[in-house]
């Protein structure tokens, strides 16, 4: 059969569900189990014909059914209105040596706050903190009040050379004021204009920062320029909110999405927000002539996303600096930890006293006691760290942490203070963490060691 | 202690050296021509002469670094079709090699791609493997390579088990991805942007096992490259091709159809080889009225042990997995009463997880293994050293096929034993009476259609994600106007978006959120595969196809796993998973399935005139709808293999849409027959049986691609039910379709041929001995008559049938 007269047949059959969707599972089977029974030789015997009339119409309806749900989730939740003509986008266009470009800008004062945290605060001068937060100390020159913030909506979530960038939001500041500039992809296939403002923008930023841009947003990115023909800009120094959120909130809070983040950081709500699953299929309706008004609500959740990353990495620097309110006893000992591995002793100490004294589970008491011991130790401090240590065996949430402790004192009790004593009383319950060859090896040594001392001590009698 | 499970716990049967001494193979020759009782079924036994080696000196433009390497590795001179191959590639055109097994084809690929990366360091090249296992294997032997040419650039295997790290080197930096085409298809593919380098720079493309790519996986395999070259172009490239085929009849044409343009042959194998023995048993008739012959399986597992017994390494290949494992357990119980070591025969499919597969190979390599079980999973090229003595348990159904198995022995040079059991089924016997067509050098042609509408729409769409298409774009060689309608018809569904340009070009994108890669299947039009897990264990010991798990994972089937049976508590059919637990059975499942086609379009039919009164066959061909549905179980008896019970299976169907031939019986001719009407239609049946055996053998095609079956053209409802309604008006219809869902033509070529067709079935029929029919011509009897009772004998009335339509021979 020829091609193309295949195709028209395929057309008007029953498409097969597979074209369009993860097949569904087959449809339960609409016919009952036959109760036959064989003859001898294995052959049927005459049987009444048992499968339900109409049973192949049954199936048509079942899959046309099936196809509807699928074609339905296209639709959204309400359907779309009809096309409008000639309607004016609520965007600008502007002439470029690239082409048309289309773009929407909105200037934020410098006091302008997202919640509980000013939008400036992400131009600031904290290098310290930000190589602290980053565990990268090439951080140091980086000028923040140069930062670009980006930010994109896209077709789809899988990646992959189909799914377009057709919002690309920009942030920037300039003399205080933030901003905000989005680029609107008019047509599919029209990006270069959005492209190459993109990459005049970074070649100006000093930085850029996103959220979960490092796995997302620049992959996607690189991937239109590619398939543009462009460039690909070379990127500078990328600060990705998302790790440094891992870092500091994933003990506590279950999701490190940007929206809950803006919730529990900066106490900013978004009302009426767009779910992010409806995004393309608001774009796509656009694209098949439908009004430029619906895409309002994508460029709004797209202007808090920017305008939230601002906020997020001021507050979070600001939180390391202490110039804002002391975080939870958790997150302070999150920041501790990262002071620690900055280098950052004071601070370190500072926000390790703040989770030792607001702790409010046995847990947290202890996480924040054995952090403090381990910055005595570095201190030198040793007693104190043995008292804190000693403090930690009371609140150990179970054996292996109690054993890890009893190691820790072992060791400052045999080799700083040189109390035997104690340490063999310490030993005895290190075996947990060390296993027993080692254990036993040590257990040997302190008591070889505690003998040899008696009779020094002994012999220094006489 | 021996283990049960190889792959987990150390091996510590102590090591030894692989022993090949051929006194082993002549000292069990001379038992078996010993034994007349045995020696009467062997209806083959040819020596054929060992082949000596045709070679050339090293290419003089090769490059200097791979001489080197050549050199180094003890190789002075290359074999003729190496040669061949190497001086194709090199001059620019695409190649096919199409010599036997294990005649040294990965150099024919090798040399020019590393030739190509010492005299262009940016050099790319792509390797296409079937499996995993196959990639991971070669990229061993390219890492030898590489380093021995002293070259800088590198080989990485790119599949869903590669860490995060190496994908990244894979796509910056190495100049050779070994893959396959699943992964090609929707991980790479999708993503060209992040492989421009390799693309920009591809310059061979390498497709090894080329025969394995056939029917619906071939069709999209064909499709799959259709894309690559597309992307290629985009990023400048235009690579050349390098196949590598098993001997088939038609590797040229196979290859040709594969990419769209034209490939050079090289099949003239220089690699020499030792002297072969070929024999064909075929176990004799212990059951005349009924022509039941001895068990195919346990003449195998006899025979083998014979071979196991004195040392000669053997590989034996099973139908299917439920063979396979059926002729472990047996083979392993003879192996213990002979005072063996059972764990020396181990069990070899391709439902294993990868460490179990490669610890087996590994074992056969080095000895400690001397038996291996195994469906055709062996049949692709993983290196397993060299063996004594192939088995095959059954006629796989095509030569092709048995002379890619009996390749698997004697690749030291020494003589070799290739030995085929035949069984009952008739195209197995149809062999038996004509023996030397083994010899005879035929083999079947692949056959794949890379323009089945349902395969090119999926790949449309795939191809649209990855680049938007131009008017007037054509499809590797699907013309432009194909594409415009494909395109409409996506656009339709809203997957693809048209876009005017400003200079009135129509360019026409993707605009979906969807991500159309991950669900199209390469291996099917449809559904994927199961796991199966152990509840004792809660772990993923298998993995099954759509189509196998109906007829071996129904609920209540007994599934065999490394000689163990499990019995199937759940099947959960939605999450694709089925659950079993271990039992200790003295039974195994056999499913049975039941078959409906309904006729959705005829496009040519006429009668089959007779020359006297009115009454016709009615020859037609046209697009019909089969639905497949396993209905219900036996239970067999191991050993006895006595039906021991039944059970009902509640499973759904399995649809599909192809093509197919279709031959229909007047009613008036059937009720003027002297015999009741069941009889009459029970023949028929068994008619379709025997032109299924005719049309394969005819159109040399695996059996398996077709199907038979027996119902009414004009009952288009219903299911398949288990026997055709008795009621009036009903013309019985014999279907004889086309496996492949949208057909890959092999139902219009039979309705050509349908005259020959008809014929040669009748005198298949006419000249078989059987008494009431057997599975070599009209199908077997199931069960004696009984007592006193004579019933009339199928063939006869199928033949008085066909004589009443005018279909007999001349007298």
């Amino acid at each position: 059969m020829d091609l193309r007269a295949k195709l028209a047949r395929l057309r008007s059959m029953e498409p097969p569900a597979a074209l369009f969707e993860p097949p569904p599972p087959p449809p339960a089977a609409a016919l009952r189990s036959v109760n036959v029974s064989d003859d001898v030789l294995g052959r049927a015997l005459p049987v009444v014909d048992v499968t339900p009339s109409g049973a192949r119409a049954d199936r048509i309806a079942k899959l046309r059914a099936l196809i509807g749900e699928v074609a339905a989730r296209y639709e959204r939740r309400t359907p779309p209105p009809p096309p409008a003509a000639n309607e004016k986008p609520p965007w600008s266009e502007v002439l470029t040596a690239h082409g048309p470009l289309h773009v929407h800008e909105r200037y934020l004062e410098p006091d302008h706050h997202h919640g509980r945290a000013a939008v400036r605060a992400g131009a600031c001068e904290r290098p310290a903190a930000l190589c602290a937060l980053l565990r990268d100390p090439n951080f140091a020159a980086v000028d923040l009040t140069r930062a670009l913030y980006l930010d994109t909506e896209t077709t789809g979530l899988a990646g992959g050379t189909g799914t377009v960038a057709f919002l690309v939001g920009l942030a920037r500041f300039d003399d205080g004021v933030l901003c905000v500039e989005q680029l609107i992809v008019p047509q599919l296939g029209s990006e270069t204009p959005v492209l190459a403002r993109l990459a005049e923008r970074i070649a100006a930023a000093s930085c850029i920062v996103t959220y979960n841009g490092k796995s997302f947003d620049w992959p996607l990115l690189r991937t239109r320029f590619v398939l543009a023909r462009l460039p690909v800009p070379e990127l500078p120094p990328h600060i990705d909110l998302l790790h440094v959120c891992r870092r500091v909130w994933k003990p506590r809070l279950p999701s490190l999405r940007l929206p809950d983040m803006e919730r529990e950081v900066l106490c900013f709500e978004r009302e009426d927000d767009l779910p992010g699953s409806e995004i393309p299929a608001r774009y796509f309706e656009f694209l098949r002539g439908g009004s430029p008004d619906r895409l309002v609500p994508v460029l709004e959740h797209n202007q808090n996303d920017l305008i939230a990353l601002s906020a997020l990495l001021g507050a979070v620097l600001e939180h390391f600096d202490r110039a804002r309110p002391l975080p939870h006893p958790r997150d302070a000992l999150s920041f501790a930890r990262l002071a620690l591995a900055a280098g950052d002793l004071a601070s370190a100490e500072l926000f390790g006293d703040h989770a030792l004294e607001h702790a409010e589970t046995e847990s947290d008491r202890f996480a924040a006691l054995t952090f403090r011991a381990a910055l005595e130790r570095q201190r030198g401090d040793t007693p104190r760290a043995i008292a804190l240590l000693s403090s930690a065996l009371g609140c150990a949430p179970g054996p292996e942490q109690r054993a890890a402790v009893h190691f820790k004192l072992a060791k400052l009790y045999e080799h700083e203070v040189g109390d035997l004593a104690r340490a063999l009383a310490h030993a005895r319950g290190t075996e947990p963490v060390e296993g027993p060859l080692l254990h036993g090896r040590r257990l040997g040594r302190l008591v070889r060691r505690l003998l040899r001392q008696d009779e020094a001590g002994s012999a220094g009698g006489t | 202690m021996p283990l049960t499970t190889p792959g987990f716990g150390p091996f510590s049967a102590p090591h030894r050296a692989p022993w090949h001494t051929p006194s082993g193979l002549s000292a069990v020759l001379a038992r078996w021509q010993a034994d007349a009782a045995l020696w009467r079924n062997v209806l083959l036994h040819e020596v054929l002469p060992p082949e000596p080696a045709v070679s050339l000196e090293l290419p003089t433009l090769l490059a200097p670094a791979v001489r080197t390497a050549l050199v180094s590795r003890g190789i002075e001179r290359l074999y003729c079709h190496q040669q061949e191959a190497f001086a194709l590639s090199v001059a620019g055109s695409d190649t096919v090699i199409a010599t036997p097994t294990a005649s040294g084809k990965s150099l024919c690929y090798n040399l020019p791609v590393l030739h190509a990366l010492a005299s262009e360091p940016s050099a790319r090249a792509l390797y296409l493997f079937p499996t995993k296992a196959l990639a991971r294997d070669q990229e061993v032997a390219l890492h030898a390579l590489l380093s021995d040419t002293g070259l800088q650039q590198g080989a990485i295997t790119y599949d869903g088990d590669t860490p995060g790290d190496a994908r990244r080197a894979a796509r910056d930096r190495s100049a050779l991805l070994l893959t396959n085409p699943d992964m090609l298809h929707a991980g790479i593919l999708p993503h060209h942007a992040a492989w421009a380098r390799l693309f920009a720079n591809l310059r061979y493309v390498v497709v090894d096992e080329l025969h394995t790519y056939r029917g619906v996986f071939g069709s999209h395999l064909s499709n799959v490259l259709r894309r690559l070259l597309r992307v290629a172009r985009f990023h400048g490239a235009d690579p050349r091709f390098i196949f590598t085929s098993a001997t088939i009849g038609n590797p040229a044409e196979h290859a040709s159809r594969m990419l769209g343009r034209p490939v050079a042959l090289v099949s003239k194998s220089g690699a020499p080889r030792g002297p072969r023995r070929v024999m064909l048993y075929n176990p004799p008739v212990v059951n005349a009225e009924l022509g039941i012959r001895a068990s195919y399986i346990k003449t195998t597992v006899r025979l083998t042990s014979d071979l196991v017994k004195h040392g000669v390494s053997t590989l034996v290949f099973g139908q299917s997995r439920n063979n396979v494992e059926v002729m472990l357990k047996y083979l392993r119980e003879q192996v213990q009463r002979d005072k063996g070591d059972p764990e020396s025969v181990q069990s070899y499919r391709g439902g294993y997880l990868p460490e179990q597969r490669r610890a087996i190979e590994r074992s056969l390599r080095d000895g400690q293994v001397r038996c291996v079980v195994a469906t055709n999973a062996l049949e692709l090229g993983i290196d397993i050293g060299a063996l004594d003595a192939v088995v095959c348990a059954g006629y796989p159904g095509t030569l092709a096929g048995l002379l890619q198995r009996f390749g698997r022995s004697g690749r030291r040079g020494a003589e070799s034993l290739s030995l085929l059991v035949t069984s009952s089924a008739p195209l197995d016997q149809y062999l038996a009476s004509s023996p030397e067509s083994l010899l005879s050098g035929a083999s079947e042609e692949a056959r794949i259609d890379p323009d089945n509408v349902e395969i090119l729409v999926q790949h449309v769409k795939c191809a649209a994600f990855e680049l938007p298409f131009e008017d007037g774009e054509r499809f590797g060689d699907v013309p432009p106007e194909v594409v415009a309608d494909a395109l409409g018809f996506l656009g339709e569904h809203r997957l693809v978006h048209k876009v005017t340009g400003g200079n009135g070009k129509a360019v026409y994108h993707w605009s979906s959120d969807a991500y159309p890669a991950n669900n199209v299947s390469l291996r099917s039009i449809g559904w994927d595969n199961f796991v199966v897990i152990d509840l004792a264990r809660d772990a993923v010991i298998a993995e099954m196809d759509y189509r196998s798990t109906h007829t071996m994972l129904h609920e209540q089937a007994i599934y065999q796993h490394f000689g163990e049976q499990y019995q199937v508590e759940r099947l959960d059919f939605e999450n694709h998973k089925a659950f079993v637990r271990k039992v200790e059975s003295d039974y195994f499942t056999d499913a049975m399935t039941h078959v409906k086609v309904s006729v959705i379009e005829q496009d040519q039919g006429e009668p089959i005139e007779h020359a006297a009164a009115g009454s016709r066959l009615l020859a037609a061909l046209g697009e019909v709808s089969v639905v497949e549905k396993v209905v219900g179980y036996k239970k067999i008896k191991f050993h006895t293999h006595e039906n021991v019970g039944y059970g009902e299976v509640d499973l759904p169907e399995m649809q599909l849409h192809t093509s197919s031939l279709w031959l229909t019986v007047p009613e008036e001719v059937v009720l003027a027959q002297p015999w009741a009407r069941p009889e009459v239609i029970d023949a028929l049946r068994g008619l379709g049986h025997a032109l299924h055996t005719v049309a394969s053998v005819s159109l040399m095609v695996d059996p398996r691609d077709l199907g038979h079956t027996l119902g009414d053209r004009k009952d288009a409802d219903g299911a398949p039910s288990k026997g055709v309604s008795a009621a009036p008006g009903f013309d019985p219809t014999i279907f004889i379709y086309d496996r492949m869902p949208g057909g890959v033509g092999l139902a219009p070529r039979l309705y050509e041929q349908r005259m020959p067709l008809l014929f040669r079935t009748v005198r298949l029929l006419h000249g078989c001995n059987c008494e009431h029919g057997c599975p070599s011509c009209i199908g077997p009897m199931l069960a004696a008559a009984p007592a006193g009772q004579a019933i009339p004998s199928r063939r006869h009335i199928a033949l008085c049938v066909l004589s009443a339509l005018g279909v007999a021979l001349p007298n």
